[in-house]
């Protein structure tokens, strides 16, 4: 077992009971993520990894509950198995997990707008969160505060620090926010869509701040997004999910440049390339995904796949296959047939 | 190719403020102006892409165009064909209205651009109706048609739109823009709400439609790639003006302004070996109640000197086809996108 794997999560299954039925948004989600890494999480609308990330910070809306499967945590500088957290035992609203929210692992939301609380300065929220895991004082957690905000580039942090969320654009409060993440130096950072909602040129920078910050810290970041030009930029390694599932899972130059499963191929040949597609019509992935409630039954992905083999991908539910030590997919193209099976 | 189509719509001068409203009695308070005098062609048949961070007047310009918004000043003059030149800016709202079956809109929430209380049939036959098109049979009929080319079926029309997925939701969309047969449509982020997958099926569809309908398109989006696929030539705006318009390979891989060169420096490469050196700027794009003077972008301009500050730049055709507004277009040499 590799001494540097911080989080792993095997079999994870999240369902959400409803009126018109029970969702599975995640079913059966497997993932890795080592320290000091960056694990870009992709897939389109209802691929659960959203619910994955929260799942790991416990913070599922309801109805939804984790059904079964592990989130093992393997806090710094404690080794063996009595360092190891399965963060989905523990009680969504126990202290446990609220000593870890924020301090070991901390969140980053996509609305930037909505994540601070509009009634209180920036700074305050930010020393709260100082204050909740640290044993300083205010005076000193306000200089905390003011050092954080300039190391995401806030400029004139002393007078911003007292500024209301409003008074932020939304880059800015991007930047706040990623400051307070950063308060309790946590060893792992959730991001999800950081930078969907903000402007291409803002993008970059909030990008660039992360990079620099994530090999500074030397923190994990598990970054979720819909947008692969963002994960060729940031991420080492890969997960691809696809309806509660982690289709693809590897080192980001092997995935994006050696797909194996048809879903990533069919993904990175839908996207337009500069230079390379002006005009041309694209090779669209048919049909549309799935309603959650009415999931397909063998491999998910084989109603739109074109790659699809009667009489197997609708019956067989396809495992993990290994293709080599960092590289596995979940198709049935690369799963050693079975007998009988 | 290009250059001997006909030109089917002249904008000149457009500008669209909007009054602030401060105080008592709501007077004062200045005007914000999201469009500030932009002058532009689009010819037949071509798609015009129209690029810009949010706030800098490129939904508010693709509406004025259409006079969804009445402009404060300008002229959008539409030559159609076997038409007289009409001036969609003095148009009276019985004329307006009449006009409307040549030049439509598709907009960017698939959500809250559907009537949740209409079928998709009475969506799509709307235009059909409130234009006076078509009656009677000829609408079921024509509402049919169209549908089937968007790829919607039959079934589909008796249908309320909440039964339908973000993409299906867009083809409806783009049904109800082309019931009527327009010539000239404007796509406001017509993908931006889509998904990867679905984005790409939307994308052919508006393709194939332009190819079979020889429809012009003005296309407003903010993802640089997107545009780029779609667009025969591309303007960018900045705070309410446009800062260069060109033929779309020119624009991306050898702009003429520098913050057409930011933008191109922002795009995400797929390659994680290309690794982005974005140019970065300075702060963040300024009011446009409160525009910067001289040129807008000075404040934020990596090459600005002083007569930035004072002076407006002038717009100036300084490649056959390649439009920019900048003092120093000519002696800056600058980067283009990086091509994956």
């Amino acid at each position: 077992m590799d001494n540097n794997v911080l989080l792993e999560i095997k079999d994870l299954h999240v369902s959400f009971p409803l009126d018109e039925g029970t969702v599975r948004a995640v079913d059966g989600a497997d993932l890795t993520l080592r320290r000091g890494e960056v694990l870009g999480v992709v897939g389109e609308s209802g691929c659960g990894k959203s619910v994955t990330a929260h799942s790991v910070l416990r913070i599922i809306p309801t109805p939804g509950r984790i059904d079964s499967g592990q989130i093992l945590f393997h806090p710094a500088g404690q080794s063996g198995a009595n360092g190891v957290i399965d963060l989905a035992q523990l009680s969504p609203t126990g202290s446990e997990i609220r000593n870890i929210r924020g301090k070991d692992i901390a969140m980053i939301f996509q609305e930037p707008m909505s994540s601070f609380s509009p009634v209180h300065t920036i700074g305050s929220q930010i020393e709260e969160a100082i204050l909740l895991h640290q044993m300083v004082s205010q005076a000193e957690a306000r200089k905390m505060t003011i050092e954080l905000l300039r190391l995401v580039g806030i400029s004139g942090a002393e007078q911003r620090v007292d500024n209301f969320p409003h008074q932020f654009s939304g880059g800015m409060r991007q930047r706040a926010m990623i400051a307070m993440a950063l308060s309790c130096t946590p060893s792992l950072l959730i991001a999800d869509e950081p930078t969907t909602a903000l402007d291409v040129t803002i993008q970059a920078q909030i990008l660039e701040l992360m990079r620099g910050l994530q090999k500074r810290l030397g923190m994990a970041v598990m970054f979720i997004t819909h947008n692969l030009g963002v994960i060729a930029q940031i991420a080492d390694t890969v997960a691809i999910m696809y309806l509660g599932q982690v289709v693809e899972y590897g080192p980001v130059r092997e995935i994006l440049r050696n797909p194996k499963h048809p879903y990533t191929v069919d993904l990175l040949r839908a996207v337009p390339r500069l230079g390379k597609t002006a005009g041309q019509r694209l090779v669209a992935i048919e049909g549309s995904i799935p309603s959650p409630f009415e999931r397909p039954s063998g491999c998910p992905f084989h109603p739109r796949c074109s790659r699809a083999m009667a009489g197997r991908c609708e019956v067989h539910m396809p495992a993990l296959t290994q293709l080599d030590d960092q590289h596995s997919v979940r198709c049935l193209l690369y799963e050693p047939e079975k007998t009988n099976a | 190719m290009l250059e001997q189509r006909r030109v089917l719509l002249e904008v000149k001068n457009l500008k669209k403020h909007f009054p602030l409203r401060q105080g008592f009695l709501g007077r004062g308070g200045g005007t914000v102006k999201a469009v500030d005098g932009i002058s532009l062609h689009i010819l037949q048949g071509e798609t015009l892409g129209m690029v810009g961070e949010s706030g800098s007047g490129k939904t508010t310009a693709g509406r004025t165009i259409l006079r969804a918004f009445n402009p404060t000043e300008g002229e959008i003059i539409f030559h159609l064909q076997n038409g007289p030149a009409t001036d969609l800016a003095k148009l009276s709202p019985g004329e307006l209205r009449a006009f409307r079956r040549h030049a439509q809109m598709i907009f960017q929430d698939p959500y809250s651009s559907l009537n949740p209380r209409m079928t998709v049939r009475d969506i799509i036959a709307e235009p059909l109706v409130a234009g006076g098109v078509a009656q009677g049979d000829e609408v079921d009929e024509r509402v049919r048609e169209t549908a089937r080319r968007c790829q919607l079926s039959l079934e589909h029309l008796r249908r309320y739109p909440h039964a339908f997925s973000g993409g299906q939701r867009q083809r409806i969309g783009i049904a109800r823009a082309l019931v009527v047969q327009p010539q000239f449509v404007v796509c406001d982020e017509p993908v931006s709400a889509l998904d990867v997958s679905i984005q790409a099926q939307i994308l052919n569809l508006l393709m194939d439609m332009q190819e079979e309908f020889g429809l012009t398109y003005l296309f407003v989006a903010h993802d640089l790639s997107v545009v780029e696929h779609v667009s025969d030539r591309v303007a960018v705006m900045y705070l309410g003006r446009l800062v260069e318009v060109a033929p779309t390979a020119d624009l991306f891989y050898q702009p003429l302004h520098p913050y057409t060169e930011a933008l191109m420096s922002a795009i995400p490469a797929l390659d994680p070996d290309d690794v982005m050196k974005p140019v970065i700027l300075e702060g963040e794009i300024p009011s446009p109640a409160n525009p910067p003077t001289g040129c807008h972008f000075h404040p934020r301009c990596p090459y600005a000197q002083a007569v930035c500050k004072t002076d407006t730049p002038e717009w100036k055709e300084h490649k056959p086809g390649h439009f920019a507004a900048c003092h120093f277009a000519d002696q800056l040499s600058l980067k283009g996108a990086v091509k994956t």
